[in-house]
């Protein structure tokens, strides 16, 4: 039987060989070769097509999601593993959604690592212990926050407050700014941004809602 | 020539010959205008219609005598005047020559050399009066111009100064006649306080040239006056010959200061814009001596101790502990997750990060993205905003800082408001004192845009800043 083909991108010298020691020690797996910028990977998983890619989240030209984004749309059953110094939400759920296979904080143990070429190799999905961390976290504040109606309340500032009290007695912007000692535009920034926030059509929209979630009371 | 006749009064107190010269004068073509036998009733009649020329008998009946009557006539009306005399002794052609008589018919005279007198007469005072008035055209420019003039003659005295000139020196223009331009003006290097040859070697050299910069005129009413935009010219007359020098220049004294301010501000902004650099440099440096530094010698330390099973536990948990340190001080210096990510993103992790860490409410209402954001923008919101929180969390006392986000097809305007102990406006005057709020207005301006502080005592701090999008 053939060896499985791996191709590792990263451009840090001392990573490529830790990460070649691990493969080492696999079976039926073989390095097919390294990459140390997005333009060698593209490049390579072109020509090599290999089975697995270990792919740094910072090449020096592009960054891992952009590689991660232009062979997903070429090869949408290509395997990848994310290797990330970032254990940030924001990097864990982009590449998720971008379809990779597997993410990897660096400077978890290369157990981790190895558990996650396995998985993969085996047809299934591997995120580290620390990723789990991460995606349950930010599931759980979301779920919260969709069920719980007290953290979707919208809040005021006091100058919005103070805004909302002038227009609520029929005052214009003009005579807003004049009253308060503020630019006029200063007052239409601080209406825009209410509108936003409650979602309103026009200024007694905007009054109704307030009345409604009762958001003056405080 | 002229279209019309030229005009004659005469004045003479003898009937027949006064009769006799108008019978010619018409004959000859001038129309006389009438005959007078006296001074007084000649400048009478000349008040009522002025001639072209007057002739007028040197001796007269009545308390004018001719030449008492020409002067009047001549200063009052500037009316040429021919003097008619049967005298001609010395001591009344002096007498007479002091009104500037156009001529003068020696009774008794012929026809023809009156008419000849006449014409002379006439072109003579018509080509005074056009010398009269170009000079009075010369003369009123020179008074009217922003430019100080001062005329010079070959010896560098002073013959003129217009009125400009008199009020930069502070010396009306009568008394400096005749003093030598060096003794009047005080003048000296703006920079060095010492008096300038070089002034000197200008002028002496004969050419023109240009007033150098940075000279300060000392007047005499005491104001010391900025002076450039100025030249120094040879008269030359039409010959050739060299008749005397004119110096111009201007009180500059508005541009000046209006420079230096604008040198000084420049140099303000310099040194906050370094200073800014060096706090941020000795930040970084702290952060990696104190933090990473530290972590890398405790590592050392224990390794030498020995290693063995316990201590090589210890030691990856302190070296994951320096590689966390050192994405974080990367992570301050450049986020990388403003390149990887919408501004909104950005915003929202960077306000619940500060929320964690100091444990304040931050809130970020946005909910939906913002594509399409250049990177040197979503840069600089990011920084102003991480400045403005960092500023509400060490200074404000704030409960709760508000960040929104707005963006329509022509801007994106960033507003972040505390509820913290706010101060005064014009307390933030001077630029050095303030980097925070200095730095954020300048990456405001980089961008086009507009930066809004409102502060006050009591009412917490807003910033508002007003990108253009194209």
């Amino acid at each position: 039987m053939a060896l499985r083909k791996i191709l590792i991108a990263d451009d840090h010298f001392l990573i490529r060989a830790g990460v070649k020691q691990m493969i080492s020690q696999l079976e039926d797996v073989e390095l097919a070769a390294e990459a140390i910028s997005g333009k060698d990977v593209l490049r390579l998983f072109e020509e090599l097509r290999p089975e697995l890619l270990l792919l740094d989240i910072s090449l020096p030209d592009m960054t891992g999601i952009e590689v991660t984004e232009k062979i997903m749309q070429q090869y949408p059953a290509a395997k990848i593993i994310i290797l990330s110094m970032h254990n940030d939400g924001e990097y864990i759920s982009k590449c998720i959604e971008l379809g990779v296979k597997g993410y990897v904080i660096k400077n978890e143990s290369a157990d981790e690592l190895q558990y996650a070429v396995k998985a993969v190799l085996a047809g299934k999905e591997y995120f580290s212990r620390e990723v789990q961390d991460v995606i349950f976290r930010k599931y759980t504040t979301s779920v919260i926050k969709k069920t719980t109606r007290e953290v979707e309340k919208v809040t005021l500032t006091n100058r919005e407050r103070d805004i909302l009290q002038l227009l609520a007695d029929g005052m214009t912007s003009n005579q807003i700014a004049d009253r308060l000692f503020i630019s006029t535009r200063t007052v239409e920034t601080h209406r825009a941004n209410l509108m936003k926030k409650l979602d309103a059509k026009n200024a007694i929209d905007l009054l109704r809602k307030v009345h409604e979630q009762k958001l003056m009371d405080t | 020539m002229m279209a019309t006749k030229p005009t004659i009064l005469i004045v003479e107190d003898s009937f027949i010959v006064s009769f006799h010269l108008e019978k010619i004068l018409e004959s000859e073509g001038y129309e006389v205008i009438g005959t007078q036998a006296t001074g007084e009733g000649a400048i009478d009649a000349i008040s009522n219609r002025q001639p072209d020329l007057v002739l007028m008998d040197i001796m007269l009946a009545g308390n004018l005598d001719g030449i008492e009557s020409a002067r009047v006539i001549r200063s009052r009306f500037g009316v040429p005047v021919i003097f008619i005399t049967a005298l001609t002794d010395h001591g009344t052609i002096q007498r007479a020559k002091i009104t500037e008589p156009f001529g003068y018919l020696t009774k008794p005279f012929e026809d023809r050399q009156i008419a000849t007198v006449i014409e002379l007469a006439l072109y003579k005072h018509s080509m005074e009066k056009n010398l009269r008035r170009t000079e009075e055209k010369y003369f009123a420019t020179v008074n009217s111009i922003n430019d100080a003039v001062i005329l010079l003659d070959t010896d560098f005295r002073v013959t003129y100064m217009n009125p400009r000139a008199e009020k930069l020196t502070g010396i009306s223009s009568v008394s400096s006649v005749g003093q030598s331009v060096f003794k009047m003006l005080n003048i000296s290097q703006s920079a060095t306080d010492e008096s300038p040859a070089f002034f000197r070697c200008n002028l002496n050299d004969g050419k023109s040239s240009f007033l150098p910069e940075g000279f300060v005129l000392h007047g005499r009413d005491g104001v010391d006056r900025h002076i450039g935009e100025g030249s120094f010219s040879v008269i030359q007359e039409r010959s050739g010959v060299v008749n005397g020098h004119i110096v111009t220049f201007r009180d500059i004294t508005e541009k000046y200061e209006h420079q230096k301010l604008l040198k000084l501000f420049e140099k303000n902004r310099l040194a906050a814009l370094m200073e800014g650099q060096e706090n941020e440099r000795s930040r970084v440096a702290k952060e990696l001596h104190d933090g990473l530094g530290q972590l890398l010698n405790g590592i050392k330390m224990q390794l030498a101790f020995g290693a063995n099973e316990k201590s090589t536990a210890e030691l990856s948990a302190l070296i994951d502990e320096a590689i966390h340190e050192s994405i974080r001080i990367s992570e301050n210096l450049i986020p990388s997750r403003v390149r990887d990510f919408d501004l909104v993103t950005c915003l929202r992790s960077l306000s619940e990060n500060v929320q964690r860490s100091s444990g304040l409410t931050v809130d970020f209402p946005v909910k939906e993205f913002i594509e399409g954001i250049s990177e040197s923008v979503k840069v600089n919101i990011y920084r102003i905003t991480q400045e403005a929180l960092n500023n509400a969390v060490k200074h404000a006392s704030a409960q709760v800082i508000s960040v929104q986000l707005l963006c329509d097809n022509e801007s994106l305007i960033l507003s972040i408001e505390d509820d913290g102990v706010g101060f005064e406006k014009h307390a933030i005057s001077d630029p050095l004192t303030h980097h925070g709020l200095y730095n954020m207005a300048e990456r405001a301006q980089v961008l086009d845009g507009t930066f809004t502080i409102e502060s006050s005592p009591g009412k917490g701090t807003l910033i508002i800043v007003q990108i253009p999008l194209n």
